[in-house]
């Protein structure tokens, strides 16, 4: 059932009006780029990811009047876009440099200023696997509830606190092992 | 201090969101202005489309209303009787070729034009 709130914002963005769109950017905006760089790892190419998000919303305004939940629909075409984009990428890179074999889905090392500490911890979160990055952004980045990432990428809620431990634990040895 | 590595390690969870927190005003501020644009772009396109079909409907209206208006005269020129009244339609006027032969020569209209108002 959806939340009175929820249900004002969904028919004003179904409707087009401006306010509706500068109230759900505010709302997701800074949750959704800090989940896009995590996924995509680059700080322009994910703030572009978003972008094209909400103007894709924008043209597809009139279908928005059926979604049962804003923050569901969202996150899961974030997730898309973001694989969709990590290909595209990846099969770019790969055609421009075939040399290279860690292209796949593995994103860049984010880049952004900041101490060595944290770039170390970056690059960490940068090569784990696609599932548990996945994970690892939904649960920090977009501060999602276990149940939530669960029913967004079609798994139990404790596949999803598994995967998130797992990936924890993989930081941690990474973290520990540059450092010994 | 010393860190030992439950403490190095324990706040991981905290850490990343250091990390990945930034001010994202700049972004948020410049998405507004993208959506906002791309929505009066849809805005106007949808009021072109609208107009363009107005203007389509205006136009094959008057084109249906103005052949209802001219046929019935039309019917009186081709056919020697109306089709309702149990003579052939098809049976065309004998005299409609002469007529309209006739009106043509002398400058004067075969029949008057109806225009719908």
């Amino acid at each position: 059932m959806l939340d009175p709130d929820c249900a004002r914002l969904l028919a004003g963005l179904a409707a087009g009006r401006d306010e509706a769109f500068a109230e759900l950017i505010r709302r997701y905006g800074p949750a959704l780029a800090r989940t896009a760089r995590t996924l995509v790892g680059d700080e322009a190419e994910a703030e572009d990811l978003v972008q094209e998000l909400f103007v894709g919303m924008v043209r597809s305004r009139k279908r928005l009047a059926g979604v049962e939940s804003l923050t569901a629909y969202l996150f899961t075409a974030l997730r898309r876009a973001a694989a969709r984009h990590c290909e595209r990428r990846a099969r770019e890179e790969a055609a421009r440099a075939a040399r290279s074999r860690e292209l796949d889905k593995t994103p860049r090392a984010i880049r952004s200023s900041g101490s060595a500490r944290d770039e170390e911890l970056r690059r960490a979160v940068a090569e784990l696997p696609l599932a548990e990055r996945e994970v690892l952004a939904l649960k920090l980045d977009a501060g999602l509830t276990y149940r939530d990432i669960g029913s967004l990428l079609e798994i139990s809620p404790n596949t999803a606190a598994s995967r998130f431990r797992l990936a924890l634990e993989r930081l941690r040895r990474e973290l520990g092992s540059t450092r010994a | 201090m010393i860190a030992t590595p439950s403490d190095e390690f324990g706040d991981l969870e905290a850490r990343w969101r250091g990390v990945a927190s930034r001010p994202a005003d700049e972004a948020v501020d410049r998405w507004i202005k993208v959506v906002s644009r791309e929505l009066a772009a849809e805005r106007r396109q949808e009021s072109f489309r609208f107009w363009t079909a107005a203007a389509a409907l205006l136009v094959l209206g008057w084109h249906l209303g103005f052949a209802a208006a001219v046929l019935p005269e039309a019917r009186s020129v081709f056919f020697s009787s109306a089709p309702d009244s149990g003579s052939a339609p098809w049976r065309v006027r004998e005299a409609t070729l002469d007529e309209l032969r006739i009106a043509l020569g002398t400058g004067e209209p075969a029949f008057h034009w109806r225009l719908p108002m």
